[in-house]
């Protein structure tokens, strides 16, 4: 996303000047490959089974965005779903056959994860593909395995239309965001009664535009007023004050204010907004899932209200179980409910598989038997496909607390 | 009104950032030809130098200080280990090093460092905010004051140097005509460092200044930031001391005016209205505000 319009921004000025220099037009004009994309990408095989069990192997790709400003979601993504391959391969593999997993980094760069996809399918014989980072890359290799017919499971990407824009191969393991976008906006109105709300939304990724639309939608719908809005484009884009004197220019302040916004935007918004003077609540998707946030804003994250996947406090055995597990192989607790989500797809891999796979194991076998998952229980809660492939899951409510992130509730979504 | 001050007094706080950093550019292109594009990340540089510094027990104006040797200390690195060797070699040859020595910068501190974003914590005296009139409605923090009395302070001060000193006077007469300034005897190594010393110095600062404002920082910060300034040069008329500092402020204000004053829907737009600026500026000016004329170019 902002990568792709650095490396836009840089092959153009090169272009400008291998003209404007008078000097011979073989220039690198076109050859500008850009901030990172330059690098070879970082990742590799971690297959297991260097010696294949009898019942051969099935080849599992990762594509996760660990380094980009989608990192901050994938890395524990990233993490989660090692963890859960190496426990199910630990365990005796799915129906008797080890997991080869095979991962790159998209460094949360559209076309590389194009390419990458690809390559994962073509190149390494992937069956089935998790991670894609956020919603316009998922959108964008999803769409190279739906015409290789290759099951993606997107574990960061909320967008509840996916299928639809990508067809049926698509499958969300998060819910979509009208289901948390309608979760934080019932809080604000009926739980902490805020009858107004300003709304700040970057407009550069389909994420934070679905956020706030399904936000604005159901807290109008519930009687509340949105009385204006205010969008950025994250471009390296830092300074908030037009949003801030907007909103201080309206005739009476809102009630809340609704950011739809990554990580890296919510330490300076939430900074700004409060050194302004503005210290309405403030509510956010699960893009503000991120303790450094609360570390980062320190007093000024108080008074911010996030949804997200899970609740690690929880006493639920599936929650203590993956904690214990990731904590001993990481050294830390994850530092949000993304690592729960990647260590869910790999087990919802295993579980359609041996559920209702009857040992198919090709791409469209696999496909077909994710198709099929009703009642999956996972550390994020239960998955079924059978309504289209966004499952409807319970949404977690928390709080930033003095750097710190505290669970508040969870709610379970209308259907 | 309020409206408008409060907007005029963010934009001149960016645009006080932008014209530090823009300087950089400017007097590195006057003397050498060179559109020195790694010299946005020097600003990360800076503030993970900071950052380290004060996580390290300094107390901020020490950090502040060590911070800026230690990005002088790249500048000069950089300028000895990757322009110096083809300074015959002609502009786009520079131009392509630079853009190799800002990914490697880029690359090499999300190696050291990851790609996490860190925050950046002043003490809480520059949060504070002093009421400067409407009825308490335009306030201005600690924060931006100290950011209008250091950019303009730097501005003077360089301003004096190039003005009044040998090195300043051997640094004009080496853009003016580097190889006439060598035959008279200026040593154009020397201006070089020179050049790098404060173009670097000013970016450690702007760094500062900029983490200090927004919060939190990362490997990738100085690109974008690094791209407006060069336009902000651009505009002002690269090469010029004063129009890089005109450029950096019209730049910022104009950024935020276009984002506070554009109909819904268009706001978001800024950044493209703001270079649409720089390209009517150039149709009229071709050589921006402040710069030379043409046929400087050897």
């Amino acid at each position: 996303m902002k990568k792709k319009i650095v490396s836009t921004i840089m092959a153009a000025l090169l272009a400008a000047l291998a003209l404007a220099g008078c000097s011979s037009p073989s220039g690198g004009a076109g050859t500008a490959t850009g901030n990172g994309s330059a690098e070879a990408p970082a990742g590799g095989s971690s297959s297991e089974a260097a010696t294949p069990a009898d019942g051969g192997t099935i080849i599992v790709g990762g594509l996760w965005q660990t380094t980009g400003f989608m990192a901050d979601y994938e890395i524990p993504g990233s993490e989660g779903f090692q963890l859960a391959v190496d426990e199910i391969n630990a365990a005796g593999g799915i129906d008797g056959k080890q997991i080869e997993y095979v991962f790159y980094n998209g460094q949360s760069e559209l076309d590389l994860n194009s390419s990458l996809i690809a390559k994962l399918i073509d190149v390494d014989g992937a069956k089935v593909v998790a991670g894609l980072g956020d919603p316009n890359s998922a959108i964008a290799s999803g769409t190279v395995a739906q015409s290789k017919g290759v099951a993606t499971l997107a574990t960061s990407s909320t967008l509840p239309y996916t299928q639809e824009r990508v067809g049926d191969t698509a499958f969300l393991v998060p819910f979509g965001d009208n289901i948390q976008a309608y979760a934080a906006a019932e809080y604000a109105y009926k739980d902490l009664g805020l009858h107004t709300a300003y709304v700040v939304t970057d407009s550069t990724d389909e994420y934070t535009l679905s956020l706030s639309k399904f936000f604005s939608e159901h807290f109008t719908n519930l009687g509340g007023e949105i009385i204006g809005e205010a969008t950025y484009d994250d471009n390296g884009y830092t300074d908030f004050s037009p949003a801030i004197q907007k909103v201080k220019a309206l005739d009476a302040e809102p009630d809340a204010l609704f950011f739809a916004s990554f990580t890296e935007q919510g330490p300076p918004i939430l900074k700004q907004f409060r050194d302004a003077g503005l210290g309405q609540p403030v509510f956010s998707g699960d893009g503000l899932d991120s303790v450094e946030i609360a570390e980062i804003a320190g007093e000024a994250a108080n008074n911010t209200y996030f949804t997200t996947h899970v609740d690690y406090t929880e006493s639920n055995s599936k929650v203590t179980d993956f904690l214990a597990a990731y904590t001993e192989k990481y050294g830390a607790e994850p530092a949000n409910a993304f690592a729960a989500l990647g260590y869910d797809a790999a087990y919802l891999i295993k579980y359609a598989i041996e559920t209702n796979g009857n040992g198919d194991t090709s791409a469209e076998g696999i496909k077909n038997a994710l198709d099929k998952v009703t009642d999956f229980e996972g550390v994020t809660g239960t998955i079924s496909y059978a309504n289209g492939h966004v499952p409807n899951k319970t949404v977690y409510i928390c709080e930033f607390k003095d750097g710190t992130k505290v669970n508040l509730l969870s709610v379970v979504p209308e259907v | 009104m309020d409206f408008f001050a409060g907007s005029l007094i963010s934009g001149l706080q960016l645009g006080s950032i932008y014209a530090l950093i823009a300087i950089g550019y400017s007097i590195v292109y006057g003397i050498l030809r060179l559109i020195n594009f790694a010299h946005g990340d020097l600003l990360m540089v800076a503030t993970y130098g900071a950052w380290i510094l004060i996580a390290r027990g300094l107390s901020l104006p020490f950090a502040v200080i060590g911070s800026v040797l230690i990005t002088v200390a790249f500048g000069l690195v950089i300028e000895r280990a990757a322009y110096r060797p083809l300074r015959d070699a002609g502009e786009e040859a520079t131009l392509i090093t630079s853009l190799a020595v800002s990914i490697f910068l880029q690359n090499l501190f999300l190696m050291v460092f990851t790609p996490k974003n860190r925050a950046f914590a002043l003490p809480g005296f520059f949060s504070e905010k002093l009421v400067l009139g409407g009825a308490g409605s335009i306030t201005i923090t600690n924060m931006s004051i100290v950011i209008f009395v250091v950019t303009g302070g730097l501005i003077a001060a360089v301003s004096l140097i190039i003005k009044k000193t040998r090195l300043g006077i051997a640094m004009r007469a080496c853009a003016e005509n580097s190889t006439a300034a060598k035959l008279m005897g200026v040593n154009l190594n020397a201006v070089v460092v020179f050049a790098f010393v404060v173009g670097s110095a000013l970016a450690a600062v702007a760094g500062v200044l900029y983490s200090g404002q927004y919060v939190s920082f990362n490997p990738s910060m100085g690109f974008m930031i690094g791209i407006k300034a060069f336009a902000a040069a651009v505009i002002g008329g690269i090469g010029s001391f004063a129009g890089a500092a005109a450029g950096g402020v019209l730049l910022g204000v104009l950024e935020i005016l276009f984002a506070c004053y554009l109909p819904e829907g268009a706001g978001v737009y800024q950044t493209a209205f703001v270079f649409l600026v720089l390209i009517v500026v150039l149709l009229f000016k071709p050589n921006g505000l402040f710069g030379a004329a043409e046929g400087r170019r050897s």
